[in-house]
């Protein structure tokens, strides 16, 4: 279910370093959890608004996971899976079907990836269900700005949370991989 | 998941898909139904708390997963607590009383956990545009108040909708997975 075996030169096939960089990731997660309200009351400068910058910052984050996308660390969830059959070419011109079955054939995933994406899946929701609960209390909180700052920070923070578990629970869980032959 | 529901001591028959779609959704009806009530009464202050139990409530009566009772297993797989002291008179007058259920009544085969984790990984993009959605109202709140005062959304009725958002997300992420179990599960075949 991993995509990369190394990245930015760090090697990743070994699951303790995959865990310190998931440990990385959640302390930038949190420091921008922590931040990001401070960064609200700013004024915008001659780059634009800090608040938007770091926002950029967490969606590359985000990015660089995986999960969504071909190219992060964790295979794309959403790529064809042994159930789904063949896909539709008609309409497609030759060299339009070959570059998207090559595109398929990279983004397939089989059926222990299906299994691996399920479960970390479950295990994710069970905590995000929880942690939907401080929302609540953070939504029904004082209508002035300084609280809208914070709630939009704590929704903000929540939505990261969703995007990035999967991902972390996989990076975290998966064994050693073996030596390419 | 289980082919009958046991309501007040009485079986209901839940083997065909049909009649486990329209539980779900008339549970769905209801939920829409009371979180309307709750907005039109207080703006969901003092209903929302009713609101999270009545959902623990028709887990327990009617979806199950989170706990022993439903017509789907417990997620986790554990069977209900029980004490070794008798069944009270009143359990036995209502007819609600059961006898201590069989390992195969909450304990789920490969299969069966196959279907759990699918069905939460379905779930889970849904709560994750629902928040998207929650968020987008946050934001607007801060930095584009002049939208929200366009279309009559004052700062306070802005908080009060995103707590009968919020709310109704959590109402979802308790139940979505449990109802796509329902929805989806073919017809149960008649035991032979």
């Amino acid at each position: 279910m991993i995509n990369k075996r190394s990245f930015l030169g760090i090697p990743l096939a070994r699951r303790s370093a995959r865990r310190w960089l998931v440990v990385g990731f959640w302390v930038l997660i949190l420091a921008f959890a922590v931040y990001f309200p401070l960064l609200l009351r700013m004024r915008p400068t001659f780059f634009g608004l800090p608040a938007n910058w770091a926002f950029q910052f967490a969606l590359l984050l985000i990015s660089l996971l995986g999960g969504h996308d071909r190219r992060g660390l964790v295979r794309d969830f959403h790529g064809r899976t042994p159930e789904e059959g063949p896909a539709d070419y008609s309409f497609m011109t030759p060299d339009d079907i070959a570059a998207r079955k090559e595109a398929e054939s990279q983004n397939r995933l089989d059926e222990r990836d299906v299994r691996l994406r399920n479960a970390a899946h479950y295990r994710a929701y069970a905590a995000v269900r929880w942690i939907a609960f401080l929302v609540v209390f953070a939504a029904m909180t004082d209508p002035s700005l300084d609280f809208a700052r914070l709630r939009q920070s704590l929704v903000l923070l929540l939505f990261l949370i969703i995007q990035t578990l999967p991902q972390s629970i996989l990076l975290w869980t998966e064994p050693d991989m073996e030596e390419p032959q | 998941m289980r082919a009958e529901l046991v309501f007040l001591g009485r079986r209901v028959d839940m083997a065909a898909q049909r009649s486990r779609r329209t539980l779900v959704v008339l549970i769905y009806a209801g939920f829409a139904a009371l979180l309307a009530w709750s907005w039109l009464a207080d703006h969901c202050r003092t209903g929302g708390v009713y609101l999270i139990f009545a959902t623990l409530l028709v887990n327990r009566l009617f979806l199950g997963g989170h706990y022993f009772g439903g017509l789907v297993k417990p997620f986790n797989g554990k069977g209900p607590r029980r004490s070794q002291a008798m069944p009270s008179e009143l359990s036995l007058v209502l007819r609600i009383y059961r006898p201590e259920p069989e390992e195969s009544e909450y304990r789920n085969d490969e299969r069966e956990l196959d279907q759990r984790n699918s069905a939460h990984y379905q779930a889970y993009y849904v709560l994750a545009v629902a928040l998207l959605v929650l968020w987008e109202l946050a934001n607007l709140q801060v930095h584009l108040p002049r939208i929200l005062a366009r279309i009559g959304l004052t700062a306070e009725l802005a908080v009060s909708l995103l707590g009968a958002g919020t709310l109704a997300a959590i109402i979802v992420a308790f139940t979505l997975p449990q109802a796509i179990l329902l929805w989806t599960e073919p017809d149960m075949e008649e035991e032979g």
